[in-house]
């Protein structure tokens, strides 16, 4: 309570040393739906200082009383600017209106963001073709420097080296846990509804912490507070719609949007048949959904309630029956989030904010088979539950005394539940385990202190942070300071050079089968017996502005980092196949890790062709005495190339293509080196140890055309229609060694081994056709 | 019209996705190395596989044994002679392995190099109490149907190492030939493979089935979870089958008794390589090899074989 007083005391002093500034308190607003702009430049003309609209299209600038030029511009809307006279302390909402110009000039995009930080508007990330035709958010953001997917068909993001479990994914400010739609072959974002992605892949700021790659921080559009809107999107696969408008005119809008994927439709006579206790053979059905809506209140001009929350679903169900046997199995996992914020201004140079955040996901396995007999009939099952769960509480007070500084002060709270697996079995009729693991539920809390601090000199941009994070777990406390920094020389109008150093700690893991994108990824916390994961970053990078109107960039950026307390499993193991086992029993606890690479950017952002090119490389290594006799071997996340190509043609105003091709090189796998003759007299494969091959390689190449146009009611509408995997690569999901059997002497014997590559998509074609109202 | 077209897209979209590749990935030639094999049996001659390896995705070669190695067995550090190749393996068939004595073997091939075995120690001969059999037994513990089944108890004398695993099993008999063709060969009274908890119970294992038949295991105990000196151990085995195709009453009950040492349990343990599909989801074990400068398993064991008449 002391330091608080103190500190505030020190906010007031500092504050009172400015007085003869005068502040202009602000908010960058769509005009047509009066969405707050995040991301968009403010600077005063004449004075060369400027700043970034936040999270809430908020911003302070300040200068001496006296002329001010506000000039606010940001992509694909035109320049705003204003001339005005100012001699007090003043609050301005700017409008910003969608242009119809190519050529927008915008200053200090580059320069005033730290090493590691990657926006890319989500309109253009939209626009990339996808599986199925779905924009895919996070499967876009995998064509960036640094960032990969797993493998095809899966989600999570694999960050500098790093598994996904180590990303921090917040929705509108609460955690995610689960990124993976139908077995991992969508994101569960809703394209529709996001409105803006920060990627932070190094030198973090304070205020983020909690996971030790990077953060992806998404925000849900607010909806429109102006003018109601409706959209509807018809999928060969996944329909999708939106409804947005205000509740109260210019103070309080909502959105509503959700995606349904339809194909359990295709199953419903057999569904049907399987109610009514008739003979069905394979059965399968998949279905999903997710749910997003937003509303928000704007009080007056120093104060706004939002409050968001997202649901998804999966739903995967196999069975057959016959007269006297019925079997089931099925899959289900969904998750929510949702947050209420409440933000104030409390002086123009003060704003505070307080968060409210809840977190769930859960997934339940069950298999189920019933045998009638004469006389009785018997069951067996097998079930498998598994959740966490987070409330949340954060608060924050941002102070910006000048245009050169601004410090955040910020404490986070989180109560987390753990339940990493409860196991149900029965086996003829009766009990066979019951939580035989030992997995009842753990409850930790989870707190940080953070200050923040941002100073402008000169030309070079300085970002110091220290965060203090804290873990509560089986009465025990794990701690750690957490310093970051991030350092930014603008060298001139098109050179900069950025570097910075994060250390993050995470208090939790997740226990992943190998990357695949199924939901029994189980979270769990650290413990007394497994440490939290520790990872020190280093990265620094070079940033050229190849033209004047900032049309052309490129950068370069290299990391290192080194991972202590990493998770392995152990050989053969699995969370589902040792279900009897503590999950703590299978695990290899402080494995070290580190990671290096170099990523490269050439990106066109304007124009009638525009896109970008990205190359990395990288290298991500594992150590424990447990695996391949203590060596350094390569981990699952080791990609040493990757490419991709991205273009965008503008043909008309109607018209435009999109292709893209990436390659990466094929991740590290455990295959047999070499055929012989085991001890029992078997043709077998033998196997040295983890990771000592790698898949083949992996490229493909999408292509897209989208057509908007207007009907004659003066609808817009569009169609969106190319192929995924245009060249039809087979690029293997896994790789299966096969036994080959031939009878021989009246016996069958093992001929001879084969890999079999399994792929699973070949050339797909997509469509879909959207309508707005 | 639309909704005809939007039908054919979809059933094209869904066929297309269901496809998948079975196209073959050729993994590159190992470096050449010796697999050395071998089971020494306490009171039989050493037998000995030296093999070669190849290409995971190659044809297996004709002749996957190296005929000019050089294979030498080591007795407690003392050199006790060189084996000879006969039908693809090595022997010697003038001696004959004994009860606890420690034996290393050595493979040396020409060009390829020296494989050298991890000493194994055969386990001390099998002390075993004269079986008690109750031809009429009623088992009611389990829901398992059996023919004719018959208890058979055996009363084990612990002298093995600690960690050691003793494995039964038995089969019966008709005029001389085994009754292959049975429901339940052998059951082991006191736990059922069938258990869930079975493969993480540190007191049982499976081991090779020692009556031979095909597609079966033998259950192994492992000695640390006696609770005496003594362990009485129940086989109920079916006393009725068929013999090829024509059924048979069994006038004879063989029981075997063997005992490995707990190395054997972590091959084993490893032999199940995690494949097929399963590998995408589960990391594989690496093969145990207990071979230096090579690759396979040398293992020792000691085992007994007791008749039991139907009268």
């Amino acid at each position: 309570m002391k330091h608080i007083t103190w500190t505030l005391l020190l906010v007031f002093f500092w504050s009172h040393s400015f007085a003869q500034r005068i502040f202009v308190k602000g908010k960058v607003i769509e005009k047509e739906s009066g969405e707050a702009v995040v991301g968009a430049i403010v600077y005063l003309e004449n004075k060369s200082q400027g700043t970034t609209t936040d999270q809430y299209g908020n911003f302070v600038l300040s200068g001496l009383a006296g002329s001010f030029d506000i000039i606010c511009s940001y992509p694909g809307y035109d320049r705003f600017s204003l001339s005005t006279i100012l001699k007090r302390d003043t609050s301005l909402i700017i409008d910003l209106v969608s242009t119809t110009l190519e050529e927008i000039v915008i200053k200090e995009t580059m320069q005033n963001r730290q090493a590691g930080f990657l926006n890319i508007p989500v309109s253009k990330l939209k626009k990339l073709p996808m599986l199925l035709g779905e924009a895919d958010i996070l499967k876009a953001l995998a064509m960036t420097p640094g960032v990969m997917t797993g493998q095809e068909g899966t989600s999570g993001l694999y960050v500098r080296g790093s598994s996904p479990d180590q990303n921090l994914v917040l929705l509108d400010e609460a955690p995610m846990y689960n990124t993976s739609h139908g077995f991992g072959f969508l994101s569960v974002f809703n394209p529709d509804v996001v409105k803006n992605v920060d990627l932070y892949k190094g030198s973090f700021p304070a205020r983020f912490g909690g996971r030790t790659a990077s953060v992806i921080d998404l925000t849900m559009k607010e909806g429109s507070n102006q003018k109601k809107k409706k959209e509807l999107s018809l999928g060969a696969i996944n329909s999708r719609f939106l409804s947005e408008g205000p509740i109260i005119k210019n103070r309080s809008s909502y959105l509503i949007a959700g995606r349904l994927m339809h194909t359990a439709l295709l199953q419903l006579p057999k569904h049907i048949k399987l109610v009514t206790g008739k003979s069905v053979q394979d059965f399968v059905s998949f279905w999903l959904y997710d749910l997003n809506a937003k509303a928000n209140y704007i009080f007056n001009d120093k104060s706004q309630l939002f409050f968001s929350i997202y649901s998804n679903y999966d739903f995967f169900k196999n069975a057959s029956q016959r007269n006297d046997v019925r079997n089931s199995s099925f899959l289900k996992w969904g998750s929510m989030t949702s947050s209420l914020r409440y933000n104030r201004t409390l002086l123009p140079t003060l704003s505070w904010r307080i968060i409210g955040t809840y977190s769930r996901f859960n997934y339940q396995m069950q298999t189920y088979e019933e045998r009638k007999t004469k006389d009785e009939t018997i069951t067996n099952q097998f079930s498998l539950d598994n959740s966490i769960r987070d409330w949340g509480i954060k608060t924050v007070i941002e102070y910006t005394p000048s245009n050169d500084y601004t410090v955040q002060l910020g404490v986070d709270h989180i109560f987390h539940r753990y339940f990493p697996g409860q196991i149900r079995a029965t086996l003829d009729n009766k009990p066979s385990a019951i939580s035989a693991n030992n997995n009842s539920p753990i409850y930790t809390q989870e707190s940080a202190f953070y200050t923040e601090n941002n100073w402008k000199i000169g030309n070079t941009h300085l970002s110091t942070g220290l965060r203090y994070s804290i873990l509560n777990v089986d009465n025990h406390i794990y701690s750690n300071w957490e310093p970051r920094i991030a350092y930014t020389w603008s060298i001139s109008q098109a050179h900069s050079i950025k570097m910075g150093y994060s250390r993050m700690q995470q208090y939790m893991h997740q226990l992943t089968s190998n990357g695949v994108g199924l939901p029994n990824d189980i979270w769990v916390p650290a413990t007394l017996r497994v440490p939290p994961i520790r990872s020190n970053q280093a990265d620094i990078g070079w940033y050229y502005v190849l033209d004047t109107k900032n049309i052309w960039q490129l950068s370069i950026e290299s990391y290192y980092k080194k991972m202590n307390d990493l998770l392995d499993y152990q050989y053969g193991s699995d969370i589902i196949v040792d279900y009897q086992k503590n999950w703590q029993d299978i695990v290899i606890s402080g494995v070290q890790g580190k990671s290096f690479g170099i990523e490269l950017m050439l990106q066109k952002k304007q124009g009638k062709w525009n896109g970008w090119i990205s190359y990395t490389y990288a290298k991500s290594e594992r150590q424990t005495p447990q695996i391949n006799n203590g060596l350094w071997y390569a981990s699952r996340y080791d990609r040493r190339h990757n490419i991709a190509l991205i273009g965008n043609y503008q043909l008309t105003s109607k018209w435009s293509f999109v292709a893209n091709w990436v390659f990466q090189t094929g991740y590290p796998v455990t295959l047999p080196s070499a055929a012989y003759i085991d001890y029992l007299g078997n043709l077998s494969p033998y196997y040295e140890g983890r990771n000592h091959s790698r898949m083949p390689n992996f490229h493909r190449l999408d292509l897209g055309a989208i057509y908007r146009s207007k009907n004659n009611k003066g609808r817009e509408f569009g169609w969106n229609f190319g192929f995924y995997n245009a060249y039809n690569r087979s690029n293997p999901y896994y790789l299966e060694v096969i036994r080959n059997y031939q009878k021989v002497d009246e016996m069958l014997e093992i001929t001879r081994l084969s890999v079999v590559k399994k792929a699973l998509f070949p050339i797909l074609p997509y469509f879909s056709y959207q309508i707005y109202f | 019209m639309r909704a005809h077209w939007l039908h054919i897209c979809l059933a094209i979209i869904l066929s297309l996705g269901a496809c998948q590749d079975r196209s073959l990935f050729v993994l590159p030639p190992p470096s050449a190395k010796i697999v050395l094999n071998s089971t020494l049996i306490a009171n039989q001659f050493p037998l000995v596989y030296v093999g070669k390896t190849w290409a995971v995705t190659d044809k297996k070669p004709d002749k996957t044994f190296y005929d000019n190695a050089l294979v030498t067995l080591w007795e407690d550090g003392v050199r006790v002679g060189t084996l000879m190749l006969k039908n693809g393996m090595y022997e010697l068939p003038s001696y004959i392995l004994k009860p606890e004595k420690t034996y290393v073997l050595e493979a040396e091939v020409p060009n390829i190099g020296k494989a050298l075995s991890a000493p194994t120690t055969i386990p001390p001969d099998i002390i075993l109490d004269k079986p008690i059999t109750n031809f009429r037994f009623q088992w009611t513990k389990r829901e398992i149907t059996l023919n004719q089944p018959a208890l058979i108890q055996l009363v084990i004398h612990n002298n093995a190492p600690p960690n050691s695993y003793y494995v039964t099993s038995g089969v019966a008999f008709s005029k001389g030939k085994k009754i292959t063709f049975a429901p339940i060969a052998t059951e082991n009274i006191e736990i059922s493979s069938s258990n869930l908890d079975f493969g993480s119970n540190k007191c049982y294992a499976f081991f090779p089935e020692l009556s031979g038949i095909q597609g079966k295991r033998s259950i192994g105990y492992n000695s640390q979870c006696f609770t005496s000196s003594e362990k009485e151990i129940g086989l109920v085995v079916d006393q009725a089958g068929r013999i090829e195709t024509t059924n048979a009453i069994a006038d004879e009950i063989r029981v075997y008794v063997a005992v490995y040492s707990a190395e054997y349990l972590a091959f084993s343990k490893a032999a199940q390589a995690i494949e097929g599909a399963d590998n995408a989801f589960i990391e594989t074990k690496p093969t145990y090899s207990n071979v230096k400068g090579g690759i396979g398993f040398v293992t020792a064991i000691n085992r007994i074989e007791k008749s039991i008449k139907i009268p």
